[in-house]
């Protein structure tokens, strides 16, 4: 069940995230940027199984049956860069309106 | 004797060395710079006589775990040319000195030509066919600055660019060539190759790819040395200074591609070898005179003899080794000899080709009456060089084409019928080089100079170097022996010929000698008659659209017209477009994939179910909803944050408690940069049209269907985790061990911590790198806002 | 924003925000915790200062953003990395490979380990922090 759930959450997602990519405004596209990065990390979480424990071995003994940890790092590694990055984009897009005082993308590429 | 790797690498590197070093001595030299720089180049050419005599190959890895080496190959054949790259280096920059008193100096123009000589070198040294690729190409793009040099002026341009994109066109063909034998020999080590060439081409034959890899090799050497078709780009850059083309265009580059097809005779000579460049030489011999015959310009006319030249050596490569009669080695020999005499004399042609357009401002034959008068010594070099051109007997030039004469008449003997037009024409060809040989020597005799203004004494910078290759042609002259001695050596790879190659004054009549005399009359009583000639061949050649040139030029024509016509439908139109066609793309490979997998669906229950996973997904769903359906900036953004904190909780129940703190304090963060973000932001524009909407939904849905099923897919089954085991074993302390420092184990019970600080720090390192440099640019782009930006 | 109720607020919270993230930081190689959240949770409690009391009245009154003190931290995170993980190879070692000493045991302190890694994470910890208060700073001028 949770499996099928997961799927039709990351399949929304992502689709979603299309859409709001398409968006004529801007900070709508944007928006879509944040929710593809949100959506590549659950799947990446996902197909870490989390069937385990959770990966801190208490006491010093070694257990073998926790969930796999490397998914776990790379995600974290993913959402501070996606900080990064947002951050980024955001003051583009500031500049962008500085510079053409318009966030309309038909209006930025000339169309009317 | 044992080959010295570290002259070799001194005299293939110290031209670049070089090159680099002139940028910071210019300042201070000024014009002695070219002494500097012909220092280097006698290093060179000394290092190369200390090999004189020397045959074999000496490696030094580079990353032996790619299979990359350093090797170099020397022998007979790379010895001649290399010593003529590097000799003629050094006479082209003494030159320079006095050529380049009245143009515009630079730094770039020396390095250039330093580059170039050292890449020249690599080319003729290397022994790995990856790095010949590598100088060959860097040839080329010399060439490009040095027949630019003058890039004020358009002609300079197109003419560099055409002989950039022609040359190296065919080096790409050759590195086409190159890959071909590898993937049958598994090597680039042309020692290797030339140590067994007979099963080289065996093997080649048995993969069907010997008549491949032998056109693209072919072809390569042909646009290097410029022959039909490839011929155009030659006469074109003689707008290069004249220094320039004596050395690239006499000398050097375009004998790379007779380098290239002379190294790999052993590996590939045959029939079809010979076929191919029988061809391809005789019709380039004869054609190429022609328009020498009816050129106007001094330096065209020379640059279509260099090209005529060379097809008569790559007819000497091309002479079956097969032939009965005559050593086996004749052609390979005749082909090597013409080079090194082609080469003395065609460069002393372009120094006095230098000198009067430098010194007397003459470019053209009309310009030109009756020098001897003004430049008396130039004018006795001129017609010793022109007669060696027009091999007149008992000079230089005449000895080398005399043993391409016995080849091609030794061949038609042994074949007959159709094979006795390639001694008719070769015989043509060599009476079209008489007749320019012919209007060389005609400029510096005649009625009366043209000229009034007075001649300034010669700079002996520029005397030198002539007097210097003419002396040289003069001992080739007088004793051919020598040459011929040293070019053998590096014909080992044939079986010693029982007829040994005879060269020297002819005592008796042969046919060779025969055809030599009968090219000398039908020249002189053609030259009478040039005139008229010049005018029949313009006006077939100019009445005829099929002129090669105009070929060229409509084929970069129309790829310009397409690339701009392709520039303006894709990167001119708006964003939404390039997403689209990305997205799509991106959304149609799994999907097509997932079409043609037949892979059974199923569900696997692996994955635990928990009722709060669905309450948290239910919840991130209908979150991300309401961020596509809001119709203001801060209501999407705080339903992102909703999304986000969800997500938060969903990694926090998938026993992922590190991520879900950081997502909780990233996302918390995120928010308060939006917040301050939007404030300076316009509000929301709304939707375009209903119709853009609709079909955004269609591939919304399109993509959430094709990640659906992927993910369906992807964890239906979850392949054994040994790195699990491998991190959470190694993370904590070994057991019951006593050491007190310890690497192989990370020491803490955090296993996400322990592989992000340890296993792999590395990945971290270069993750805060990235935060740091979104940092900084934010930073440069704030900081550029009121810097007056383009409105 | 600036009212007194979410000064107040910000005067309580904000020093045990700090306390929390130096907790995480320190733990962070054995439970939960580590370099980056500590980093990304300092951030926030200056965020929050900076939200209740306003950029101008924080600079003048905590002195806390002085812009050059963000970039150096950020530089100095990254070289503390690269110094720390270049000793390695003097060794003849990977770049950043870490190792871990136990110390003599100690009656009332228990076992001790001192691992390099705490560098790398302190690295870690100075350069998002220096980075994301940059940012910040710089947005919201």
């Amino acid at each position: 069940m949770s499996q099928l759930f997961l799927a039709l959450t990351i399949g929304s997602l992502f689709s979603l995230g299309t859409f709001l990519l398409l968006r004529r405004d801007l900070l709508k596209s944007i928006l879509g940027v944040i929710i593809f990065g949100q959506a590549a990390n659950v799947y990446l979480i996902t197909m870490g199984g989390f069937s385990g424990t959770v990966p801190v071995l208490y006491g010093g003994e070694n257990l073998v049956s926790t969930t796999d940890p490397l998914v776990q790092a790379l995600v974290l590694t993913a959402i501070v860069i996606s900080l990064g990055t947002t951050s980024f984009i955001l003051v583009l897009l500031l500049r962008v309106y500085d510079e053409h005082g318009t966030l309309d993308i038909d209006r930025l590429w000339g169309q009317s | 004797m044992e080959l010295n790797f570290i002259s070799l690498a001194i005299i293939v590197f110290l031209p670049f060395l070089a090159a680099a070093i002139t940028f910071l001595i210019y300042p201070l030299l000024k014009e002695k710079t070219a002494y500097f720089s012909a220092l280097i180049a006698l290093t060179c050419a000394s290092l190369i006589l200390t090999l004189f005599g020397t045959t074999g190959s000496t490696s030094v890895p580079l990353l032996s775990s790619l299979d990359v080496h350093l090797r170099f190959y020397v022998d007979g054949l790379s010895l001649l040319v290399g010593l003529l790259a590097s000799g003629m280096g050094v006479l082209t920059f003494i030159y320079s000195l006095g050529y380049m008193k009245n143009q515009r100096h630079s730094p770039t123009y020396y390095a250039a030509l330093l580059v170039f000589m050292g890449s020249m070198l690599g080319i003729i040294f290397s022994a790995d066919l990856i790095f010949i690729f590598i100088f060959w190409e860097l040839t080329s793009l010399s060439s490009y600055f040095l027949i630019g040099y003058f890039n004020n002026e358009n002609s300079s341009k197109s003419a560099a660019k055409k002989a950039l994109i022609i040359t190296s066109i065919g080096g790409l063909l050759m590195l086409l060539g190159f890959l071909l034998i590898h993937s049958i020999t598994g090597t680039f080590d042309l020692s290797l190759l030339l140590s067994e060439p007979t099963s080289v081409q065996s093997s080649l034959r048995a993969h069907g790819l010997f008549l491949p890899t032998l056109v693209v090799i072919i072809l390569a050497g042909a646009s290097k040395s410029a022959q039909i078709p490839f011929h155009i780009w030659l006469p074109s850059a003689m707008v290069a200074p004249t220094p320039v083309s004596a050395f690239l265009h006499s000398a050097a580059m375009v004998k790379a591609g007779v380098y290239l097809l002379g190294r790999f005779h052993p590996i590939l000579s045959g029939d079809e070898w010979s076929l191919i460049l029988l061809t391809i030489g005789i019709i380039t011999m004869t054609l190429t005179a022609l328009f020498a015959v009816i050129s106007t310009s001094i330096k065209e006319l020379l640059a279509y003899s260099t090209a005529s030249h060379i097809g008569l050596m790559l007819m000497g490569f091309g002479i079956p080794i097969t032939l009965t009669g005559v050593s086996p080695s004749l052609g390979f020999v005749s082909g090597s000899f013409h080079l090194l005499t082609h080469a003395l004399f065609k460069a002393a042609l372009f120094l006095i080709a230098g000198v009067l357009a430098c010194q007397l401002g003459i470019k053209t034959f009309s310009d030109a009456k009756g020098l001897w008068v003004k430049i008396p010594l130039i004018a006795i070099f001129a017609v010793f060089a022109s007669l060696c051109m027009a091999g007149i007997p008992l000079t230089s030039g005449f000895y080398s084409k005399e043993l391409l004469f016995q080849g091609v008449y030794t061949l038609a003997n042994n074949y007959g019928g159709i094979w006795w037009i390639l001694p008719l024409l070769s015989i043509m060809a060599s009476s079209l080089a008489v007749v320019y040989s012919l209007r060389f020597i005609m400029m510096f005799f005649g009625s009366q100079p043209s000229h009034k203004k007075d001649v300034q004494p010669l700079p002996p910078s520029m005397v030198f170097p002539i007097s210097i290759l003419i002396l040289l042609s003069l001992i080739v002259a007088i004793s051919p022996s020598i040459a011929i001695d040293f070019i053998s050596h590096s014909s080992s790879s044939y079986p010693p010929g029982h007829l040994p190659i005879h060269i020297g004054i002819p005592d008796h009549v042969t046919p060779p000698l025969l055809m030599s005399l009968s090219s000398l009359v039908l020249g002189v009583a053609l030259y009478t008659k040039h005139k008229q000639i010049s005018k029949a061949t313009t006006s077939v050649l100019s009445s005829k659209h099929l002129s090669i040139d105009s070929i060229y030029s409509s084929i970069i024509l129309s790829l310009e017209n397409y690339g701009l016509a392709l520039i303006s439908k894709t990167e001119k139109t708006s964003m939404r477009t390039h997403i689209i066609w990305l997205i799509g793309t991106l959304g149609m490979l799994p999907a097509i994939t997932l079409l043609y997998l037949h892979q059974n669906i199923s569900i696997s229950s692996s994955l635990p179910h928990q009722p709060a996973f669905l309450i948290v997904l239910l919840i991130i769903i209908l979150g991300t909803i309401s961020v596509a359906r809001s119709n203001s900036h801060i209501m999407g953004v705080l339903f992102l944050s909703i999304v986000g904190f969800m997500i938060a909780v969903f990694y926090l129940l998938s026993n992922a408690p590190d991520v879900a703190l950081t997502q909780l304090a990233v996302e918390t963060l995120i928010l308060v940069i939006f917040l301050v973000i939007i404030g300076k932001l316009p509000a929301y524009y709304g939707e375009a049209s209903p119709i853009r909407v609709r079909l955004d939904t269609i591939l919304s849905i399109f993509i959430g269907t094709v990640v659906f099923f992927a993910v369906i897919i992807s964890t239906s089954s979850f392949a054994p985790k040994d790195i699990v085991a491998f991190f959470s074993n190694r993370a904590s302390y070994p057991i019951g061990s006593t050491e007190n420092i310890i690497f192989d184990y990370g020491g803490g019970t955090n296993i996400v911590n322990v592989i992000l600080v340890d296993f792999r720090a590395l990945d971290t390192l270069g993750e805060i790198s990235v935060v740091a440099l979104a940092a900084l640019s934010i930073l440069t782009l704030l900081h550029s806002r009121n810097q007056g930006g383009v409105k | 924003m600036t009212t007194l109720i979410t000064k107040t607020a910000a005067k309580i919270v904000a020093p045990l925000i700090f306390v929390t993230s130096m907790v995480l930081f320190v733990q962070g190689h054995n439970t939960i915790g580590g370099g980056f959240v500590a980093a990304v949770l300092i951030v926030s409690a200056i965020s929050l200062l900076y939200i209740a009391y306003g950029t101008e009245n924080l600079t003048r009154l905590l002195n806390i953003y002085p812009s050059e003190l963000n970039r150096k931290m950020l530089v100095s995170g990254l070289m503390l990395i690269l110094l720390t993980g270049s000793i390695p190879v003097l060794f003849n070692m990977p770049f950043l490979t870490q190792a871990y000493w136990v110390l003599p045991t100690i009656s009332f302190l228990g076992e001790l380990k001192i691992s390099t890694a705490i560098f790398f994470d302190l690295g870690v910890l100075l350069t998002v922090t220096g980075s994301l208060l940059s940012i910040l700073s710089g947005v919201s001028r």
